[in-house]
């Protein structure tokens, strides 16, 4: 963590954070502060917690211990305002499909208590950037999938929102729309924006982050910015990093039984 | 989008639900939204074009529900216009009334109430979980007041005529509690099950509901023509215990009570009875909102992967592919038709209910014909015929093998080198004629020799090779479409039409039995030639097909 950063109120503030399901935990004591302005980077195996913290911090999920700090508030305090400052894009694109794009997404403004008309006019000219606008009237029912995330990723900005959690935003997207989306979030992080961005796609998250952390087993396995990561473990990519610091060694070995098992008669 | 009629009445209780800590805007916005894709619900799979378009197209699902419950409404009018003790007649309609909501409340608001995604698109947004427990409410409480209102509106001007306008305020007042007691218990009942099922398991039992529903529907329409000598029995109120745990009854009570028709003995008991109408739904409610968090969070477990099942079974499953059928196209097509009919939801709560009336069909004629109801064939010993009735179940289950609620899947049969779409029909209908058939046809087939003695044996057993060739048959109109390919829509009136000859067919096959029995071995000539036919149709009725186009 910079120096800087301590003097600067934290957007986000984890202390401690256990999660417990049918007697596994899958969060074992988290402990994290994010400032304004950083891409986190949030990374981990299948069934690390990644999206089990989102959730906890979306105030999806209930029943865990610990404290959890956004904008300066326990958010356990049962007042649901803060989520007015942040948007979602959740892994899977859960949307009301049988909407038309601009039922939906004013409909999601309105929800985050922005007036219709203002709401309408913002999301049409999000959209027309995404080259959707010929279907902004149409349902999202027959949208493709990259269709989908695009207004998805509208959905979760049309309030403009200080905190994002991304969960595999780039997927579905063709090449040049992730060009546009990664710059997006670079300009919006230069705003002063924070960005919790979860993927699997350890290319991207290398680039793209300021700042990496690593889930394994429900706790912080690292933290810290790229560089900084890989001064401490000696390896090249973070893919390498990443299957380091999860003890993943065998992947080779695995292939090698897949190709055989493959090839049997 | 426009307005909504129901959401301007809601619009006059704003204060209440200020009261109980709801966020109204937030509420009405998001039962807009609802009533908005209600509204699309029947007609979202064609629709990919525009909004503006679509409009016209926006048929209401709902007003054809409400048409329906109307008429059942009609039909139940006259009932309450015949000479019987008001208790009794008011007992029965709301017998049938709580047993309507709770149908529709189980087949068409599961998913309401289930459902999953409002919590991502909802609950991530600053809306309170309590307003969107409300929301949820609220929209259910829409339409099973719109359908029980429907039903209601013959019965509640009968009442007014035949009682006065007093009876039929309290019959509108009971309406009320009726839905919100219904409504109550289903909650809790799934509420009840989440917490110690999976989801998996719920959506089973869900099913199985549904299934059990609507054969008690069909069968009900066979017996709602006797309805009438039944209640002409006018029975006479006598206080029971058990009474007090049947809801109908508290709702019929009240009107004992103002008609003055229990006398002074039973009036303490009718008393009881006619608190709890008012009591129970009240208290119902109360633990509800009490639970409503509760119930929210047990959800997340339906999207919870389930238990693994184990596997007892698949051997049999094994022994009997490889018993009947002869290509590996043809097994796999048996194994994966039969994991079908078994595992899709949508398919079993289309077709089992069929296979239901196939068994009870054949019963129910039995009973009849014992009153001296019907055909001559049953004095002259020939009423095992009626097995031909549980054939019925053939046409509608195999129009519908095309069908599956997962038909996207079909893509699977284009991309892998299948080399004979013949052996694919033809295991898929062996797998209908094990799976869904056999235990149908056992069970009635078992009820006909205990009836009639084991000498019908034979007869059975033509009976049997009728129904294999008549699956053939029922399949020809529907050949050029793979099995489980095509999305289920409500009202295929085609498939209708296909089925009447169909029935035709069948009678002929009965008839020609019929007569067969008039003969020294007539009926194993009529065997022969149908296990000729059979063994014919089986062997080159499925000759080496493409997947047609249309």
């Amino acid at each position: 963590m910079s120096v800087i950063a301590s003097e600067i109120e934290p957007v986000l503030s984890i202390r401690d954070l256990r999660m417990k399901y049918d007697d596994r935990y899958v969060l074992k004591g988290i402990d994290l502060d994010v400032y304004p302005g950083q891409i986190i980077g949030y990374i981990g195996a299948n069934g690390a917690g990644k999206s089990t913290t989102v959730k906890i911090m979306l105030g999806l999920v209930q029943g865990y211990t610990g404290e959890v700090r956004l904008f300066g508030r326990d958010i356990a305090d049962g007042d649901v305002g803060y989520k007015r400052r942040i948007g979602y894009v959740p892994e899977v694109a859960e949307l009301y499909d049988s909407l038309t794009a601009r039922e939906y997404l004013t409909f999601v403004g309105e929800l985050y208590g922005l007036d219709n008309e203002r709401c309408d006019r913002k999301a049409r000219r999000l959209m027309e950037l995404f080259q959707l606008k010929d279907v902004y009237e149409a349902r999202i029912a027959s949208f493709s999938k990259g269709m989908r995330q695009k207004t998805m990723l509208v959905s979760s900005l049309l309030h403009d929102p200080d905190l994002l959690f991304l969960d595999e935003p780039l997927s579905g997207l063709d090449a040049n729309s992730v060009l546009i989306v990664k710059e997006l979030m670079a300009q919006l992080a230069a705003e002063g924006k924070t960005i919790f961005y979860s993927s699997h796609i350890m290319e991207v998250v290398e680039k793209i982050s300021s700042r990496i952390v690593l889930l394994a087993e429900g706790q912080i396995a690292a933290d810290g910015t790229f560089e900084e990561l890989k001064e401490r473990s000696e390896e090249g990519t973070l893919e390498d990093i990443f299957n380091r610091l999860t003890g993943f060694h065998e992947f080779k070995a695995i292939a090698e039984q897949f190709v055989s098992i493959v090839r049997e008669e | 989008m426009n307005d909504f009629v129901m959401l301007k009445l809601l619009d006059r209780f704003q204060p209440l639900f200020a009261k109980l800590g709801v966020d109204y805007g937030a509420m009405r916005l998001i039962l807009r939204m609802k009533l908005t894709m209600d509204r699309r619900r029947a007609s979202t799979l064609f629709n990919a074009s525009s909004g503006g378009a679509d409009a016209e197209k926006e048929t209401n699902h709902f007003i054809k529900s409400m048409l329906l419950y109307g008429v059942m409404g009609l039909l139940i009018m006259p009932v309450l216009l015949l000479e019987l003790p008001p208790f009794f007649k008011m007992t029965i309609v709301f017998a049938l009334l709580m047993f309507m909501i709770m149908m529709a409340l189980i087949s068409d608001f599961s998913t309401v109430l289930l459902d999953l995604r409002d919590k991502t698109v909802l609950l991530t947004k600053p809306v309170a979980p309590r307003t969107v427990a409300m929301a949820k409410l609220v929209h259910i409480v829409f339409y099973l007041l719109g359908l029980s209102g429907a039903f209601a509106a013959a019965p509640l001007v009968a009442i007014a005529i035949r009682h006065g306008l007093l009876h039929m305020a309290l019959f509108a007042v009971e309406l009320l509690g009726a839905v919100v007691l219904v409504l109550t218990f289903t909650a809790l009942v799934y509420l009840t099950m989440l917490r110690l099922f999976d989801g998996e398991k719920l959506k089973d039992m869900i099913n199985y509901a549904q299934i059990g529903f609507s054969v008690v529907m069909m069968v009900g329409y066979q017996f709602a023509i006797r309805s009438f000598e039944f209640a002409s029995l006018a029975p006479e109120f006598e206080p029971k215990l058990w009474q007090l745990l049947v809801p109908p009854v508290w709702f019929g009570a009240p009107f004992g009570w103002l008609s003055g028709g229990v006398e002074a003995g039973g009036g303490g008991f009718v008393a009881t009875l006619s608190a709890m109408a008012f009591v129970v739904p009240v208290l119902a409610l109360v633990v509800y909102v009490k639970l409503m968090p509760t119930f929210e969070n047990s959800l997340q477990k339906l999207s919870q992967a389930g238990a693994v099942r184990t596997k007892g079974k698949r051997r049999l499953g094994d022994a009997l592919a490889r018993a009947l059928t002869t290509h590996g196209e043809e097994r796999t097509f048996f194994q994966f038709a039969t994991a079908m009919m078994g595992k899709e939801r949508e398919f079993k709560l289309k077709s089992y209910p069929s296979v239901a009336l196939g068994i009870v069909f054949p019963v129910i004629y039995l009973f009849i014909g014992a009153d001296g109801f019907s055909l001559e064939s049953l004095s002259t010993g020939r009423g095992y015929l009626a097995i031909y009735l549980a054939m019925l179940a053939i046409p509608s289950v195999v129009m519908i093998l095309r069908y599956a609620s997962g038909y996207k899947g079909a893509w699977i049969y284009q991309v892998t080198p299948v080399r004979d779409y013949g052996l694919a029909h033809r295991g898929t209908l062996k797998a209908f004629l094990v799976k869904m058939y056999m235990p149908c046809f056992l069970v009635v087939g078992i009820f006909m020799i205990l009836v009639f003695g084991l000498r019908i044996v034979p007869d059975l057993a033509v009976a049997l090779l009728a129904s294999m060739l008549f699956t053939v048959i029922c399949w020809l109109p529907v050949r050029e479409v793979m099995p489980f390919s095509e999305p289920f829509q409500t009202g295929r009136g085609s498939d209708a039409l296909m089925i009447v000859p169909l029935m035709l067919l069948l009678g002929a096959f009965a008839g020609v039995h019929y007569l067969c029995t008039f003969f020294d071995f007539g009926v194993w000539l009529y065997g022969a030639v149908l296990a000729a036919l059979n063994v014919w149709v089986w062997r080159n009725g499925f000759g080496a097909r493409r997947r047609g186009s249309g």
